[in-house]
């Protein structure tokens, strides 16, 4: 649920393209729809009109109507539906190629019918017209006597009219003839009336055939039945593609769906994004000052076992010590033993030898003094000396009184102990606190005797350089040296290379802060072929001392 | 955390508005079912209209004139100015109105056409009063539309004999004719335009209010007595089995001479005289025209497609001679006479800023 802009940006992508899709398929379905309104439209007027044309034909037959202009006006909008129909046929060519093929033979016939309605309209007033003369005619040939034969004239052209079979054109016909032969013609007076009515039964025997005629194309269903095979072909093509409109609808339907979903959804999101802001808003101050007070809370703890760990690192450098300190005090107090029953002895014998006397007491004295004095160091090493302010000590007598607590160490187990000290570096005054770098200097003995225990030729050298700011004091040992592979580590609390239980991996590391309080450094030198610790001290820097506790 | 959230939110809420917006339209384009059919709508409606329209016509012989025209009243303006446009002829010496002179009823007074160089055609001049209501353009009915029509004398050698593409050129001269079709034509002076802009002034060519025309609407006095004795008998002898409808002729084809030879008594031979069969080549279109108009007939002398015809009281005389096998006598085609009188109209609103009517043009 989490936002991702690339998974928003491709859900939009996507979303456009659905849109975009759907929209020209609507757009499309919309023309489609529309221009097939449009077409079914005009094949249903083209039939209406068609329709109303062979009524309009049929009021007239009968002279319920007594003017053309309707037939006009229909013939004109079907010419009008035909010529759209035309044209649309033309637009779907390609679609249905038969179309224009079907429309074309409609429209073959349907301007066959629009001559016939033509001939149609002219002979029917024409028929008209003699018609109603005709029977004016025969009321006038009452009292004539050609009266009968008119008669039988008019009798016959009607029954034509009504039913125009061949029969009853031969009676008009015959009629005729016995009328224009019929007794009294030749009177002038006769005459011309006999004329009149022989000229418009011909008119009627004429336009009365050709009207026939004319009708029979009008009312054929030839013209409606072409119509319709146009409407029909063009139907099941329409059907088939609206199918394929309902397929687009149901498409876009579906989008709108997805899109209301989305809506939804995305409205949802958006209104638990929001109301997370405002809790978060409202938390996170309260949070940032909880976090604060815990965090001071574990600085302090952490400054407090800091302090007990360099404690515990330099008991067990003590702890190491021990038992060097048990030889370094166990060889003066054998020299007091033995020159204590020396001077038993001389008593025993009460031969006093006077120089030997005193030197025997002299040695007593001297030998409990260097006792005192590791006892004294001990003390003091012991002790926290972190609070003590630094004091003008010269190096050389810390590197002696360290060496005190493990000479015989050293000694008894073959390690030479050398120290250089070509500048004279060793009784140059230092501003430091002597318990702490003999600390760090116990602590390097140690590691240095540690390493040595591997070599055939054992030896430590201490070697002191005077770098004018500073003093240089380094430890150099024959052991085999520190595997590149943990040089990095060595500085680091807790690392250490010794047994489980022998080391507290505290040493190097509580030593470097201690040079880095002096504000001086401890450091591997690299270079060097042989393990070499560098401690470098400065000579004055005022500003690094600590005030006085 | 706060910024990844706001980042979201916004996120969030484009796609929010995007799917709304989208939605909504979706939504309101399926809504509205209507397809948007547009002008096609427009021109069905038309035509349904004109359906229901029709309807009326039905009920008797004639019908009178609409009182307004449909034309609109701009192009009006500029048809007849390009109507009076003599540029309208090869050698700028005739306008429409030279033969079709709208003082004169929309005709002349010569028994044939005279066109350019004074070469004589072969038919008496129609009027173009009225002529949209006439079914067919011409006596012999070739041109379908008032539109079809003006290629008629624009580009018969003995009439105008020139074409559009000379006609358009001297009219591109002038500026203050480009400039009205500018202000009306989207297509600016172009020949559809041209064609448009007159036949929207033939539209408004109608003479509504004849004496007949109100008598229809319901005054029985509008019509004097002997026009309404010649109007019974107009109907009696049958005159309106041809001569019928809005136009009172216009709505139909006759053969001119079908109860006596017309052509044998007058003598001569035309090729007009063909009709309608030099239109369609059937043999029984010989001497067919389209039966013309009898609006407005008392001021378009002479008559007939060929002007032979010098008085109405002879046109009555030969019609019931030819079409009817009818010697009238004198009374019935003065009575006659004196009813076609009452189909003069009004003379068409857009010439009516000098005179009143179409009877006092003269
Ligand atoms: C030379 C004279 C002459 C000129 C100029 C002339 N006409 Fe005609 N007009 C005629 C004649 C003659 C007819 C009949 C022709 C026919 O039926 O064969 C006619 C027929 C018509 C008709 C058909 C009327 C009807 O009832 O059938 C219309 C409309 C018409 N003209 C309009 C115009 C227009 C518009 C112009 C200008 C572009 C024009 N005429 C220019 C002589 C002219
Ligand atoms: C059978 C149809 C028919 C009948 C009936 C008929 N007419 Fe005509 N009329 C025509 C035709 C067709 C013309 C055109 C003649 C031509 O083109 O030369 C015409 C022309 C005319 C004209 C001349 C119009 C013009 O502008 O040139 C007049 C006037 C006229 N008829 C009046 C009458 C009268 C009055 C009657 C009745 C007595 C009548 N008509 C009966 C078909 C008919």
């Amino acid at each position: 649920m989490k936002p991702n802009r690339s998974s928003l940006l491709a859900f939009l992508g996507v979303l456009f393209l659905l849109v975009g899709s759907g929209f020209y398929l609507l757009q499309k379905a919309e023309d489609d729809l529309a221009s097939d309104f449009i077409v079914k439209e005009n094949f249903r007027q083209a039939l209406i009109l068609d329709q109303s044309l062979n009524e309009n034909v049929l009021r007239s037959r009968s002279f319920v109507s007594e003017n053309y202009d309707s037939m006009v006006a229909d013939s004109e909008l079907n010419d009008h539906a035909s010529d759209e129909l035309r044209r649309l046929s033309t637009t779907m060519i390609e679609d249905l190629p038969e179309l224009p093929v079907q429309l074309e033979s409609y429209f073959r016939l349907w301007n066959e019918k629009k001559m016939a309605i033509e001939d149609f309209k002219a002979k029917h007033s024409v028929l008209r017209n003699s018609l109603k003369y005709l029977s004016t005619l025969e009321l006038q040939a009452e009292g004539t006597e050609v009266e009968h034969q008119a008669h039988q004239l008019l009798f016959s052209v009607l029954s034509f009219n009504l039913s125009p079979t061949p029969n009853h054109e031969k009676q008009v016909v015959h009629n005729l003839g016995i009328l224009m032969k019929a007794p009294g013609q030749k009177k002038t007076s006769t005459a011309e009336f006999v004329d009149s009515l022989a000229l418009h039964t011909k008119i009627i025997l004429r336009s009365l055939r050709d009207r026939e005629t004319s009708e029979k194309i009008i009312l054929s269903r030839q013209v409606p039945e072409a119509l319709a095979r146009a409407e029909n072909l063009y139907h099941s093509w329409s059907t088939q593609n609206s199918r394929n409109s309902t397929y687009i609808k149901l498409l876009l339907g579906t989008v709108c769906v997805i899109l209301i979903v989305a809506l939804i959804s995305f409205f949802r999101r958006l209104q638990m994004a929001s109301a997370e802001l405002t809790v978060l808003n409202r938390d996170l101050e309260l949070k940032v000052t909880k976090r604060t007070e815990e965090l001071s809370h574990t600085l302090q703890e952490l400054a407090q076992k800091q302090q007990v760990l360099v404690q515990a690192s330099k008991m067990s450098a003590l702890g190491e010590m021990a038992g060097g300190v048990a030889h370094e005090i166990n060889t003066p107090l054998a020299v007091i033993q033995m020159r204590s029953e020396q001077v038993q002895d001389m008593i025993n014998d009460g031969d006093f030898d006077q120089g030997f006397l005193t030197e025997a007491l002299e040695s007593i004295r001297e030998t409990s003094f260097r006792i005192a004095k590791i006892v004294n160091g001990l003390r003091m090493f012991s002790r926290n000396g972190e609070r003590d302010p630094l004091q003008p000590v010269a190096l050389g007598k810390v590197i002696d009184d360290t060496f005190s607590f493990c000479r015989e160490r050293f000694t008894n187990n073959g390690v030479r102990l050398e120290i250089v000290d070509e500048s004279g570096a060793g009784s140059l005054l230092i501003p430091c606190r002597p318990t702490e770098i003999s600390q760090v200097l116990l602590n390097l003995f140690n590691n240095s005797y540690d390493a040595t225990q591997s070599s055939q030729d054992k030896w430590v050298q201490i070697h002191l350089v005077d770098l004018r700011e500073s003093v240089e004091l380094s430890v150099t040992d024959s052991g085999a040296g520190i595997s590149p592979l943990i040089r990095e580590k060595i500085m680091q609390p807790f690392f250490t290379t010794k047994e489980v239980g022998k080391g507290t991996g505290l040493g190097l590391s509580v030593s470097q802060g201690i040079a880095h309080a002096h504000g001086g450094s401890l450091r591997l030198d690299e270079n060097s072929p042989h393990t070499r610790f560098v401690l470098t001290l400065p000579k004055d820097r005022s500003e690094q001392f600590r005030p006085a506790a | 955390m706060k910024t990844e959230l706001k980042l979201k939110i916004r996120n969030y809420f484009s796609v929010f508005s995007i799917c709304l917006a989208t939605a909504i339209y979706i939504l309101f384009r399926f809504t509205s079912q209507v397809p948007t059919l547009g002008a096609e709508k427009e021109k069905l409606k038309q035509q349904i209209f004109a359906i229901s329209q029709s309807e009326p016509l039905r009920t008797g012989a004639f019908s009178p004139l609409p009182k307004h025209t449909s034309a609109n009243p701009e192009k009006a303006r500029l048809g007849k100015m390009l109507f009076e446009d003599k540029r309208l002829s090869k050698d700028d010496s005739l306008s429409c109105a030279s033969c079709h002179d709208l003082y004169h009823g929309g005709a002349n007074s010569l028994k044939t056409a005279v066109g350019i160089r004074g070469q004589i055609g072969e038919v008496n001049t129609p009027t173009v009063f009225n002529s949209q209501f006439n079914f067919r353009q011409f006596w012999d009915g070739r041109a379908a539309s008032l539109n079809e029509q003006i290629e008629g004398p624009i580009h018969s050698p003995i009439e105008m004999a020139t074409s559009w593409t000379e006609i358009l050129a001297k009219l591109e001269q002038d500026k203050r004719v480009i400039e009205e079709f500018d202000k009306i034509y989207p297509k600016g002076l172009h020949r559809e335009s041209v064609i448009d802009a007159i036949v929207e002034f033939e539209k408004s060519l109608i003479t509504p209010n004849s004496a007949f025309d109100q008598f229809l609407r319901g005054d029985a006095s509008a019509l004097s007595a002997r026009q309404l004795a010649g109007y019974q008998k107009f109907d009696t002898l049958g005159c309106v089995a041809c001569h019928q409808g809005r136009n009172i002729g216009g709505n139909m084809f006759q053969s001119l001479g079908i109860a006596g030879d017309y052509f044998k008594a007058r003598g001569g031979f035309l090729n007009s005289d063909l009709g309608r069969y030099n239109v369609t080549k059937r043999e029984q279109d010989k001497y067919v025209f389209r039966v013309p108009s009898l609006r407005n007939v008392e001021l378009t002398a002479p008559y007939f497609h060929d002007g032979a015809v010098p008085t109405l009281e002879e046109a009555v005389r030969k019609m019931a001679k030819y079409q009817l096998g009818r010697n009238l006598v004198a009374e019935d085609v003065e009575d006659i006479v004196e009813f076609l009188k009452a189909l003069t109209g009004q003379l068409p609103v857009s010439l009516q800023s000098v005179r009143g009517t179409a009877n006092e043009a003269q």
